[in-house]
């Protein structure tokens, strides 16, 4: 099919169909990694893959036929074989578009456009409170640039490339209709794969497409932030129109594919197409320019687009308005603190008080609403008192005296419930934990009546001796026993910078088989002084 | 043969001798899939489910019923002049009532009426049984879908899974509250507000997330019946029925069925009620 298509017919639109399916194949995992919406499964590629491929089985099994009966064939298949959301969408618009086509050997440009349009329709009718931002709005661009193709009198497959087009720009502008999709950094997949479809109908009709909308970098500039980190070995994006062009459509494909990659060479109405990501656009343009008038050049450089996403990611406000100031002793324990969703550590313990200026700074230097502090220390309370003197209603303490009182206030904590709310029950859950530690006696002591000396083991509750022993294995023993209630079920070992993890492991092992009915579990905790510290639920 | 027939979804587990007594009650399957390899719903037990993913590495996803398939079960009953009313699993976590209700436009909307039953199993099941028993009452379908819409306010649905993994990667929950749980043995309590997943609590181990969960169940006094599920864990689902006795004697104890869709979603090892305030 070259040039103007001014009649489609059954056999057109069976290749449309087939040429949807494989262009899927192979972009349905990109479109997979967009999801987020509506219910998000992280399977619309799949979901609309499966439709196609149902859809695709039938128009390929179906006899010959006009473009009325072939489309009645894939509206049918559809229905049955459509899997989620997006492929129930999907059916609907093939539903349409069968209606539009109804009776029809074969059809023109117009007559299909309005048969989409009918599909758009029957899209929005089947959704009971249509939701802007989605498949929905593409569809709905894709028409709009349809029918201004029609009126402009294009042949189809300028139509068509219109259509995607201007459904291209609908589906740009999906994050700023969903505020689900901008925080994600990702357009809305149902649209996306939509586009997919129309560009795979696209190649399927001019056999020499591939489509823009499926290419490398219109997939990847919509992935999430972890995936965008590539290299852009071919950084500028380069699009032109040859007029007059004097080579066909192969051979400019021959001439350029050495340049770069995502190459896509169309041939529209006396003109052709060329879209490619390039390091070298000036080659690119000066050997175009032996083909024919170069019209519509247009160049980006895509690390600009990266970048700007980036920055625009970056400036994301928080979900929660309020932030937790957690105070940490060890790297572990802040490791742990930060997973649980504390947003600002501090490092600080038994012997380093963080002094209250680093609580302040916290709060200003921070971009919550307000704040909950947890000491996780006693001797650490009193510059929190401070701090939240200075700093009033916006600062909230949870006063924590110890880190398994603030794991288990971290645990309590629910953005979605008010600050207040939240102080209460995190002071509630944070007494019902019993912690203790396993050091070493600097000096020699009293306890009880009789002498600890220093270099002992020592258990300690509550910065009280409460044990003591020869070995760091008997002195956990003791204090978990002293501690260990029948009700009980899990016992926490935070090991300190003065253990290796092997060692830490050795000792958690020793524990959990002196003792029966409760679970022993070891973290890195990397706080100086306490070998262990211990939590006891 | 009554003038009303109730379609509910797969989801609803509904018990093969009930659907043997009724002929005017009828299933449309979700979907399960591995892979390429794709299920209906009561094809697969959640065990044999989970062990082909982990065989295979891969996690399970699901779909809702293709609009064919709910076309296939009302199209004859609509020219046989028959009502239906549809009873969907909640439309917050599945777009199979959202599906069902695009159907009913295509068909006859006058006399298919879709029920988003705004939880999932026994209570599903529970509202079907008393679809059924007011068409055999005589009841028009008006009176049953809001008799029905009254009975999904009542419902409540409470889920502990064993690990958020299959929440998060299957979409139904978000990522922020997904990360708790994989540290420090933390279990959530989710419920289910307005049909969408939500957590109600988080704390460490399961025991004591049962614990949590039986203070709400206890924040309602009159109940109709007690829904007891579990994935693949039957002795923790027998030992949370028996408590469960022991707090509300007078009150049906019910298994509540749970299939590979809702399986896929929630993970081995789930503990969940569903219970219906009197009303």
């Amino acid at each position: 099919m070259q040039g103007k298509t001014e009649w489609l017919t059954g056999k057109d639109f069976r290749r449309m169909i087939i040429g949807s399916y494989q262009t899927f194949i192979r972009e349905h995992e990109a479109i997979n990694r967009l999801n987020v919406f509506p219910v998000p499964d992280g399977d619309t590629g799949t979901n609309m893959l499966l439709t196609l491929r149902a859809v695709a089985q039938a128009v390929k099994d179906a006899p010959e036929g006009g473009i009325g009966f072939l489309s009645r064939r894939a509206a049918d298949s559809a229905i049955m074989g459509a899997r989620g959301n997006s492929g129930v969408i999907l059916s609907q618009i093939f539903r349409g578009i069968a209606r539009g086509l109804t009776g029809k050997e074969q059809a023109t440009s117009s007559e299909v456009s309005k048969a989409f349009q009918y599909g758009v329709l029957y899209a929005y009718r089947a959704v009971s409170q249509p939701v802007e931002g989605t498949i929905l709005t593409v569809a709905k661009g894709i028409a709009k640039g349809a029918h201004r193709a029609v009126r402009d009198g294009l042949g189809f497959i300028d139509v068509l490339s219109e259509a995607i087009e201007a459904g291209e720009v609908e589906l740009q502008k999906t994050p700023e209709l969903l505020p689900i999709l901008k925080s994600a950094g990702v357009v809305d997949a149902g649209g996306r794969g939509l586009l997919v479809f129309l560009a795979g109908c696209l190649e399927g009709l001019g056999g020499d497409y591939t489509s823009p909308e499926a290419d490398f970098a219109k997939s990847l500039e919509a992935l999430p932030l972890e995936q965008t980190k590539v290299d852009l070995t071919h950084p500028y994006c380069t699009e032109f129109l040859v007029k007059h062009c004097s080579i066909v459509a192969a051979e400019v494909r021959n001439n350029l594919i050495s340049l770069g990659d995502s190459l896509v060479v169309a041939e529209g109405t006396g003109v052709m197409k060329v879209h490619i990501h390039t390091s070298r656009p000036g080659v690119v343009l000066e050997s175009a320019m032996s083909w024919g008038t170069l019209h519509d050049i247009k160049i980006d450089n895509m690390a600009d687009q990266h970048q700007q996403r980036h920055d625009f990611l970056a400036e994301l406000p928080e979900h929660s308005t309020i932030v937790i100031i957690s105070v940490a002793a060890g790297q572990g324990l802040a490791d742990i603190m930060k997973q649980m969703g504390a947003g600002t550590i501090i490092m600080g313990g038994q012997t380093m008080n963080p002094p209250v200026e680093e609580f302040i700074d916290a709060v200003h230097r921070g971009n919550g609403e307000k704040y909950i502090i947890l000491p996780n220390n006693k001797n650490i309370l009193l510059a929190v008192a401070q701090a939240k003197k200075l700093l009033g209603d916006r600062v909230e303490i949870v006063p924590t005296a110890n880190v398994p009182q603030g794991l288990a206030a971290l645990v309590a904590f629910d953005a979605n419930l008010p600050i207040l709310e939240n102080v209460k029950r995190m002071i509630a859950r944070s007494s019902e934990v019993k912690a203790a530690a396993v050091t070493r006696a600097v000096r020699d002591s009293i306890v009880e009546d009789r002498t600890v000396a220093a270099g002992r083991f020592i258990g300690v509750i509550d910065n009280r001796v409460v044990v003591d022993a020869d070995d760091i294995p008997a002195t956990l023993l003791a204090i978990t026993e002293f501690l260990l209630d029948t009700e009980d079920e899990i016992i926490s070992l935070y090991y300190g910078a003065g253990l290796t993890e092997q060692e830490a492991a050795v000792f958690a092992d020793t524990l959990a088989a002196q003792l029966s009915g409760v679970e022993v579990e070891l973290y890195p905790g990397g706080q100086p002084h306490y070998y262990f510290i211990i939590s006891i639920e | 043969m009554p003038t009303i027939h109730i379609v509910v979804d797969s989801i609803g587990q509904v018990p093969s001798e009930m659907l043997a007594m009724h002929q005017n009650l009828h299933i449309v399957s979700l979907k399960v899939r591995v892979g390429d390899q794709e299920w209906q719903e009561n094809e697969i037990s959640t065990k044999k489910l989970f062990e082909i993913c982990q065989d295979r590495k891969q996690h399970p996803t699901t779909s809702q019923p293709a609009p064919g398939d709910f076309i296939t079960v009302c199209k004859p009953l609509i020219e046989a002049g028959k009502e239906i009313i549809i009873i969907g699993v909640s439309g917050g976590v599945s777009g199979t009532v959202e599906g069902a209700r695009s159907v009913a436009k295509m068909l006859d909307k006058e006399h298919i009426h879709v029920l988003d039953s705004g939880t999932a199993s026994v209570g599903m099941v529970a509202m079907a049984k008393a679809a059924l028993e007011m068409v055999s009452a005589g009841s028009t379908a008006k009176e049953i879908v809001s008799r029905i819409e009254a009975l999904a306010k009542a419902t409540h649905t409470f889920l502990i899974p064993d690990t958020l993994e299959y929440l998060y990667k299957g979409g139904r929950i978000g990522g922020a509250a997904a990360l708790f749980g994989s540290i420090l043995q933390i279990r959530p309590l989710l419920h289910l507000v307005e049909g969408k997943v939500a957590i109600l609590d988080k704390v460490r181990t399961k025991q004591r997330a049962v614990n949590r969960m039986l203070d709400e169940l206890q924040k309602y006094q009159s109940l109709e019946y007690i829904g007891v599920a579990h994935i693949d864990v039957p002795e923790e689902g027998a030992k949370l029925a028996a408590r469960i006795k022991e707090m509300y004697p007078d009150t049906p104890i019910v298994s509540a069925g749970i299939g590979a869709v809702l399986g896929a979603h929630l993970g081995p090892g789930l503990l969940g009620l569903v219970f219906q305030e009197k009303i």
